[in-house]
């Protein structure tokens, strides 16, 4: 019985140690730079549909469409620029302006967990204007903002 | 059940417990912040917790899963494995109870969200964790032990 807790504590402790190590060498890894943001709440930074629709003229936001080659192909937010294949979203280098460059990500529903992912590496990637679309697309849709259709990108 | 098919069915267990908990390690371990989001929307500990708990918590089940494919330390693998996917099931009680409308988290992000038939499927991965506990605290002391 003594054993079986020993070598269960220290497979518990081994973990964290490699839990640590692998978190370390990630590159899309919890940093300590980013552990202030992560303290005030591990979820993603949102922005309501009402706001993202005054910034769609703005020149300094961009909208990041998450979905599918095929949905943004269909309709998208004026605009938008596709980020699919969702890898695509690790070979953006922030500009040196990144301070002040608005990036707003959606998908369809707003709960995707594409959106996730590229706001965690977009803001592993240095940009710190990385917002979710409260709702996605569909609450876009459903407020009758404008859409572009067609293959633009 | 004879020494040879319970030999057999710990094998199966084990095996099968091993690759699903190295599988639900892969996307978390990529993606710990995501993962992270996902433990915080259980609303049970706060953001710093979560964080801990998106460092350790995948590589602990990528340990496990290794120990339990490989077969070394089987009885301590399989005892926390029996720790683990209990946690997990009253995780998912307590979301259920509340009403919760999160995603499990259970493979990483995208997972499927919370309801009854997830609440089905946590307890019959808790029931079987301690089925192979059992057998795997049975074999060092039982002397039918096989092979």
């Amino acid at each position: 019985m003594r054993t079986l807790w020993m070598k269960s504590a220290l497979i518990a402790a081994g973990s964290l140690l490699a839990g640590i190590l692998t978190n370390a060498m990630n590159p899309f890894g919890i940093t300590l730079a980013d552990l202030a943001v992560h303290l005030r709440g591990t979820t993603t930074q949102k922005i309501s549909i009402e706001e993202a629709f005054f910034l769609l003229e703005d020149p300094a936001t961009i909208f990041l469409d998450v979905r599918r080659d095929g949905e943004f192909r269909i309709d998208h937010v004026p605009g938008a620029v596709s980020l699919y294949p969702p890898g695509a979203v690790r070979l953006l280098r922030p500009p040196p302006e990144r301070e002040a460059v608005r990036l707003i990500l959606y998908d369809f529903g707003g709960r995707g967990p594409a959106v996730r992912k590229a706001f965690w590496t977009l803001r592993r990637a240095g940009f710190h204007g990385v917002f979710a679309l409260e709702g996605g697309f569909a609450a876009w849709l459903d407020r009758g903002y404008p859409v572009r259709e067609g293959d633009v990108y | 059940m004879s020494g040879g098919w319970r030999y057999i069915a710990r094998r199966v267990l084990g095996l099968g417990f091993g690759f699903l908990l190295l599988f639900a390690a892969m996307d978390k371990l990529l993606y710990p912040a995501v993962f992270a989001e996902s433990v915080e929307n259980y609303q049970v500990i706060g953001a710093g917790l979560s964080l801990f708990v998106a460092v350790w918590l995948p590589a602990f089940e990528a340990l496990l899963g290794l120990l339990l494919v490989a077969g070394v330390w089987r009885r301590e693998a399989a005892f926390l494995n029996a720790a683990l996917m209990t946690g997990f099931f009253i995780l998912i009680v307590q979301a259920f109870i509340r009403g919760l409308d999160v995603e499990c988290g259970c493979f990483g992000a995208g997972s499927s969200s919370i309801g009854f038939w997830k609440l089905l499927e946590n307890a019959g991965l808790a029931a079987a964790a301690f089925i192979l506990f059992r057998m795997e605290a049975g074999r060092t002391s039982s002397p039918e032990t096989f092979p």
